[in-house]
C-alpha cells in the first residue's frame, strides 16, 4: 500500500507520474524539526514492523511552544534585575555566584525538558495503523494505537483565533470495538490529516475486499 | 558537666551558618546530578521509542547537561 502515498518531493521528481485511481498525495516538510512531516525516510519507531511505512509524523504546531519559549527568555534575562533589586546581596559573593550558575543550569533543564516533551509527543500515521505516543513526565509514557481498518469516523476541529490563523487543530479518530479512540491534539493542517486517514481507511477496506490484508 | 556543656556551646557557636548552608547546597546539587542522570535515561528511552536524525543530538545534549551538573557539583564543593 505504501506506494500510493507520495510526498511533494516525489511528485516533483516525477515518481508519481501515472497517478492511479485512489492515489493520494501527502504534502509536508522533510525538516526533522517540523510538526508535519510526510513520508519521513529516517524515522523509525519501537513497534514498527519491517513492511510498515510511516506516512505522516505529526507533532503539536510550533506555535504551541511559544509560551515556554517566552518564559525561558524571561527567565534568561531575569538575573539582570539583580543590580536594581539586590535580592541576593545578603549572601556572600561565592554563594551569589553559585546561585547564578544553578539558575542557568535549571533554566537549561527547563528548556531541554520542554523541547523533549514537544519533540517526542508525536502522532504517527503508517500504512497500517495510527499511533499516539505520549510522554507525560520524566519516566512515564503511553502509546495508543488503532489499526486503520478499525477506524470508523474522523473529524477535526479548529476553534479560536490562533488556531484559525495558523491552521492547526485537533483531529478526533473514533474506532470500532475495543480499540481506543485517538485524538491528535493541535496538529497542523488538520483537514489534510483527516483526508489522509480517510484515504488510508478506504485503502484498507479495498485491501480487505481484494484479500490483500497483511 | 558544666565544662562539657560549655564546650558543647562553644562548638555550636563556632559553626558558621554558611558552613551549614554549604552542606544543604551541596546536597541540592547532588540531587540535581541525579535528576540530570534521569534526563539522560529519559532521552535514551525517547529516542528508542522514536528514532530519527536528531536522536544523536538529543542524547549528546542530555550527556552534556549531566557533565555540567557534575562539574557544578564539584565547583560547589570547592568554592563554597
Amino acid at each position: 500500500m505504501s506506494d500510493i502515498y507520495n510526498s511533494e518531493e516525489n511528485q516533483k521528481s516525477g515518481k508519481t507520474s501515472g497517478k492511479k485511481k485512489g492515489e493520494i498525495c501527502v504534502r509536508g516538510s522533510k525538516n526533522p524539526l517540523s510538526a508535519y512531516i510526510s513520508n519521513p525516510t529516517k524515522v523509525t519507531f519501537s513497534s514498527q514492523t519491517d513492511e510498515e511505512q510511516v506516512i505522516l509524523l505529526l507533532r503539536k504546531h510550533w506555535i504551541t511552544n511559544v509560551p515556554w519559549i517566552a518564559l525561558a527568555v524571561l527567565l534568561f534575562f531575569a538575573p539582570l534585575i539583580l543590580p536594581i533589586f539586590p535580592l541576593l546581596d545578603f549572601l556572600p559573593e561565592r554563594y551569589q555566584l553559585m546561585s547564578l550558575i544553578a539558575w542557568y543550569l535549571m533554566l537549561t533543564a527547563f528548556i531541554f525538558e520542554s523541547f523533549l516533551t514537544w519533540f517526542f509527543n508525536v502522532y504517527i500515521v503508517t500504512d497500517e495503523r495510527l499511533i499516539d505516543v505520549d510522554f507525560y513526565n520524566l519516566i512515564y509514557k503511553q502509546i495508543t494505537e488503532a489499526k486503520a481498518d478499525k477506524i470508523q469516523d474522523t473529524t477535526y476541529r479548529v476553534g479560536g483565533v490562533l488556531r484559525s490563523v495558523f491552521n492547526y487543530g485537533d483531529v478526533l479518530i473514533q474506532t470500532a470495538g475495543a480499540e481506543a479512540n485517538l485524538e491528535f491534539e493541535a496538529v497542523p493542517n488538520p483537514n489534510e490529516v483527516v483526508k489522509v486517514i480517510q484515504d488510508l481507511r478506504t485503502q484498507e477496506e479495498m485491501e480487505v475486499l481484494e484479500g490483500r490484508v497483511r | 558537666m558544666n565544662l562539657s556543656f560549655e564546650s558543647l556551646l562553644a562548638f555550636f557557636t563556632s559553626i558558621s551558618v554558611w558552613d551549614v548552608a554549604k552542606y544543604f547546597v551541596s546536597f541540592a546539587l547532588l540531587l540535581y546530578v541525579a535528576f540530570a542522570a534521569v534526563v539522560v535515561r529519559q532521552a535514551g528511552l525517547m529516542t528508542e521509542t522514536l528514532h530519527d536524525q536528531l536522536a544523536v543530538f538529543v542524547k549528546t545534549v542530555a550527556f552534556i547537561h549531566l557533565a555540567v551538573a557534575i562539574l557544578v557539583f564539584f565547583l560547589g564543593l570547592v568554592i563554597l
